[in-house]
C-alpha cells in the first residue's frame, strides 16, 4: 500500500513539474518581422503621437510559393506591413498586437529605415532606444536613412526578392562592388557614435520610380541631428578616404576617351601634426592597387611611361573626388566623418583631451584644421588582351 | 595503491584546479567588463584585473598553504588549533552563513538573467524555486561527487568561451583597444577592487581540505585553476572593449551576454547562440551554487556534530530562499553581491592570512 502511494506521489510530481512551459509561443503564432521603419506622423495620426512605426511581418507561406508576390502583389504576397503611431516605439508595437492575428516577434529583424524628416528633427536616438534595450533586439540590426517616408520603401515589391527587407539588406552588402555604397552601419555601432557623441554617417536608400536605389550617404552631427546629404559622388570620395573603399569602380579621361580603373585595394595612413592645436595639420596617405577594367583608348599597356601616365590621371581624378567630399564634410557641415577625431583620441590622447570640446562644437578646430591628401596608385593587372581597338 | 580509481571519497590535483576555476567563474563574468571600465578609460582596464588576478593568487596561495599546514582538517579543526574553541565556532558560523548568502546570490543571478533573456514571464519566484530544488538534489550526496561533476563541466565552459569569442573575431575591431596607459594609477588600483570581487570563490578550500588526497600539491593546483579565470576575464574584457568599444560597455547591462547576442552566423541555428551560451553559464552557476551549499553544510556540520546532512539541507533551503527573495530590483542585487563580497574578502582572504600567520608563530601543524 505504501509502495503504490509513493509511486502516486512519483507520477503525479511528475506530472505537474514536467509539463509544459510556462513562456511557450507557439511558431505559428508569432509574427515574425524583418523590418522596421520609423517616421513622423502626419496630422491625422498626429494625435496618437508623434511617430509613427511601421513593421513588416513575413507572411511564411507567401515565401514558398514559386512566382512569389512581385508582380501582382495582391494574391500570394510573402509579407505585409502595418504601421502605427504612438509617442513610444514600445506602444507603437504593442499597439501591432491589436491589429494582427499573430503578436509581433522582433528576433528576426534585420533593418531598420529612418526617414529623413525624423532624422532632421534630430529624434534619431529617442527612437532606437526601444530597440537597444528590449532583449529580443540584436545588436547587428541594421540602420539605414530614406529619402521620403520609411513606410513607402516598405511597400515597395522589389522583382527578384521576395521581401523588401531582403532586397535592401543584399543591396546594402554591396559595397564590395561598389564605392558608392557607405557600408552597412548597425544598431551597435550607432549606440556607440550616440554615447561619444561623435559624428557618424548612415548609408541612405530613395526610391527612384519603382526601384529603390541604395546609394549615397546621410551625415549626422554629434547630437544625431541630419545634417545633409552626399551624393554618389562623394560618398565614394568618403569612402576613399576612410579607406572603406575597398572595391569600386574609377572613371577617368585619358587623351578625351573614357578608361575605367577597379579598385582592388586601399590603404589608409594619418599623420597629425599636433605642434599648433588651433590648427592641426593631417596628412591623408592613400595607397590605392587596382586593374585597368576598361580602355576606350588604343594604348600600349605594357609600356611603364604609358602606364605611370594612367596612375597619375588616376591619382588626380582621387584627388578631385576627395576634395569635393572633403570641403563638404568639414567646410559645409564640420562634421568629422573622416576619423580623424579617433585618429586623435589614439594617437595624440593629451592633446585630445585638451580639445576634444573644441573640435566640433566651440571653436571648431576640425573645420579650420588642414587637410591634405596624398594619393599613390599603383596598377596591377591590365586584363587578358592588350589592345581591342 | 588504490584499488580503483574514483573509488574512494577522495579527490586529487585535477578536481582541485577544476574546481577551484569553476567556483571563481561564476555571476561576475557577466558584468566584470562594465563594472571595470566605468572607473578606467579605454583598454587599460586589464591592468586592473590582472592586478586583482595576482591579488586574488597570492591569497589562494595562503590559503592552500594554511590547509597544507593542517592536511585532511578544515577550518573549524584549524582555527581551533590556532586560536581556540569559541572563536573558531563563531567564524565557522559566520562562514557557513556567508557560504548561504553567496548560494542566494548566485541563485538570484540565474534567476534575474533567465528572466531577462529567456522566460518572459516565468516569476523569479519560480525559476529560484527550481535551481534551490536542483541544488538540493546536488548536495544531498557526498562533497566528492560535485567535484567530478566541475571536471565534466570545466571543459565545456572553456570550449564555449572560446566559440564565443571566434565568432565575434569578425566584429573585433583592433582600433578600439587604443590608446593604453592613459589611466590615472588611482583609478586602476580603484577598479582591481571590482576584479578582486570576480576572483572570490577559493576559500572553499578551507572545508574541502579534509577529502583532498595530496596536500603538498594544493598550492599548485589552486593556483592554476585561478589562472583560468584570470585568463577567461582578461579574454573577456578584450573582446567586449575590442567588438563594443569603451563607451558602449560601461552602458551594457550585461557586456558578456550581448557578445553572445551579437553573433551571426548563416544558416539560422547558430544565430541564437545566446541560448547555447546562457545553458552552459547556467552549468557553472549551478556548479558554483553547488560548491557554495556544500561547503555551508560542511560547516555547519563541523559545529552540529549529529545533524544529518540532507535533513541540515532542507532546513537551510527555506532560508537561502528567504534571502534570495529580499533584493526587490537590479540595484539591490548588485549592493548584495557588493555585500558578500567583501565578507569574502573578510572570511577568505583575511581571515585565513592571519590563522596562518599565528599558526607559523606559534609553531602550531597538524598531523595527517
Amino acid at each position: 500500500m505504501r509502495r503504490a502511494c509513493r509511486g502516486w506521489l512519483i507520477v503525479l510530481s511528475l506530472a505537474v513539474f514536467t509539463t509544459g512551459c510556462w513562456d511557450r509561443v507557439e511558431i505559428e503564432e508569432r509574427g515574425f518581422v524583418v523590418g522596421a521603419g520609423i517616421d513622423l506622423s502626419h496630422e491625422e495620426e498626429a494625435e496618437k503621437g508623434q511617430f509613427t512605426l511601421t513593421f513588416q511581418f513575413v507572411i511564411p507561406a507567401g515565401l514558398q510559393s514559386k512566382d512569389g508576390g512581385g508582380k501582382n502583389g495582391s494574391t500570394n504576397a510573402a509579407f505585409f506591413n502595418l504601421s502605427s503611431s504612438a509617442s513610444t516605439m514600445f506602444a507603437a508595437a504593442r499597439n501591432m498586437s491589436y491589429m494582427t492575428s499573430r503578436s509581433p516577434y522582433l528576433q528576426h529583424l534585420r533593418i531598420i529605415l529612418i526617414s529623413q524628416d525624423l532624422a532632421a528633427s534630430g529624434e534619431l536616438a529617442t527612437t532606437l532606444d526601444l530597440f537597444l534595450r528590449d532583449h529580443e533586439m540584436r545588436r547587428a540590426t541594421k540602420i539605414m536613412v530614406t529619402e521620403g517616408e520609411a513606410r513607402n520603401l516598405l511597400d515597395m515589391h522589389p522583382k527578384n526578392e521576395k521581401l523588401p527587407v531582403m532586397y535592401f539588406e543584399s543591396a546594402s552588402l554591396n559595397p564590395t562592388k561598389s564605392s558608392r555604397i557607405y557600408p552597412p552601419t548597425n544598431i551597435g555601432d550607432v549606440q556607440a557614435y550616440i554615447l561619444s557623441k561623435s559624428s557618424f554617417v548612415l548609408p541612405k536608400m530613395r526610391k527612384r520610380n519603382e526601384e529603390v536605389v541604395v546609394s549615397g550617404a546621410a551625415l549626422f552631427d554629434g547630437s544625431q541631428k541630419l545634417k545633409g546629404f552626399l551624393n554618389d559622388d562623394e560618398t565614394s570620395g568618403l569612402n576613399i578616404l576612410r579607406g572603406t573603399a575597398q572595391d569600386g569602380v574609377l572613371e577617368f579621361r585619358l587623351n578625351g576617351h573614357f578608361m575605367a580603373y577597379e579598385i582592388k585595394g586601399l590603404r589608409r595612413t594619418i599623420q597629425a601634426d599636433v605642434s599648433n592645436p588651433e590648427r592641426i595639420r593631417f596628412n591623408l596617405q592613400l595607397d590605392m592597387e587596382g586593374n585597368i577594367g576598361e580602355t576606350q583608348e588604343p594604348i600600349e599597356l605594357l609600356d611603364p611611361g604609358q602606364l605611370a601616365e594612367i596612375e597619375e590621371r588616376i591619382a588626380k581624378q582621387l584627388i578631385q573626388l576627395t576634395s569635393r567630399t572633403l570641403q563638404k564634410v568639414q567646410q559645409e557641415y564640420g562634421v568629422d566623418v573622416l576619423g580623424l577625431k579617433e585618429f586623435l583620441a589614439r594617437n595624440h590622447h593629451g592633446v585630445w583631451e585638451s580639445i576634444k570640446d573644441d573640435w566640433e562644437q566651440g571653436d571648431q578646430l576640425f573645420t579650420r584644421s588642414e587637410i591634405s591628401v596624398d594619393v599613390r596608385t599603383k596598377v596591377r593587372i591590365v586584363g587578358s588582351t592588350l589592345e581591342t581597338n | 595503491m588504490k584499488s580503483f580509481e574514483y573509488g574512494d571519497r577522495e579527490v586529487g590535483t585535477y578536481e582541485v584546479f577544476a574546481s577551484v576555476a569553476n567556483m571563481v567563474i561564476g555571476f561576475g563574468v557577466l558584468t566584470l567588463p562594465r563594472s571595470i571600465v566605468e572607473t578606467t578609460s579605454s583598454v587599460d582596464g586589464w591592468i586592473s584585473i590582472f592586478i586583482g588576478g595576482l591579488g586574488a593568487m597570492l591569497f589562494t596561495w595562503i590559503v592552500a598553504k594554511l590547509v597544507a599546514r593542517f592536511p585532511k582538517r578544515n577550518l573549524h579543526d584549524i582555527a581551533g588549533a590556532v586560536i581556540g574553541k569559541p572563536l573558531a565556532y563563531l567564524f565557522t558560523v559566520l562562514f557557513a552563513g556567508y557560504m548561504m548568502t553567496f548560494v542566494a546570490y548566485e541563485t538570484r543571478g540565474v534567476a534575474s538573467i533567465s528572466r531577462l533573456y529567456l522566460f518572459d514571464r516565468t516569476p523569479v519566484e519560480v525559476i529560484c524555486l527550481v535551481f534551490l530544488l536542483v541544488l538540493i538534489y546536488a548536495v544531498a550526496g557526498p562533497s566528492v561527487t560535485l567535484f567530478r561533476l566541475n571536471t565534466l563541466f570545466l571543459p565545456i565552459v572553456i570550449l564555449l568561451l572560446f566559440v564565443l569569442f571566434l565568432m565575434n573575431i569578425s566584429f573585433f575591431e583592433f582600433d578600439q583597444l587604443m590608446p593604453f596607459f592613459v589611466t590615472d594609477w588611482q583609478d586602476l588600483v580603484l577598479a582591481s577592487k571590482e576584479s578582486v570581487f570576480s576572483f572570490i570563490g577559493f576559500e572553499i578550500l578551507l572545508f574541502y581540505n579534509t577529502i583532498i588526497n595530496q596536500p603538498k600539491k594544493i598550492a599548485k593546483a589552486s593556483m592554476l585553476g585561478m589562472l583560468i579565470p584570470l585568463v577567461v576575464y582578461l579574454l573577456v574584457f578584450f573582446f567586449t572593449i575590442g567588438v563594443f568599444g569603451p563607451e558602449v560597455t560601461g552602458n551594457v547591462l550585461y557586456p558578456t551576454a550581448e557578445l553572445a547576442k551579437q553573433v551571426e552566423v548563416p544558416g539560422g541555428f547558430f544565430e541564437r547562440f545566446e541560448s547555447i551560451f546562457f545553458s552552459v553559464w547556467v552549468l557553472t552557476l549551478f556548479n558554483t551554487a553547488a560548491m557554495a551549499f556544500d561547503v555551508s553544510l560542511l560547516a555547519l556540520e563541523s559545529v552540529f556534530k549529529k545533524a544529518k546532512r540532507t535533513t541540515l539541507a532542507f532546513w537551510l533551503a527555506p532560508f537561502v530562499f528567504l534571502i534570495v527573495m529580499q533584493p526587490q530590483n537590479l540595484i539591490e542585487i548588485e549592493l548584495f553581491g557588493e555585500w558578500i563580497s567583501y565578507a569574502g574578502i573578510g572570511l577568505g582572504m583575511v581571515f585565513p592570512a592571519i590563522l596562518l600567520l599565528l599558526a607559523i608563530m606559534r609553531g602550531v601543524k597538524g598531523r595527517a
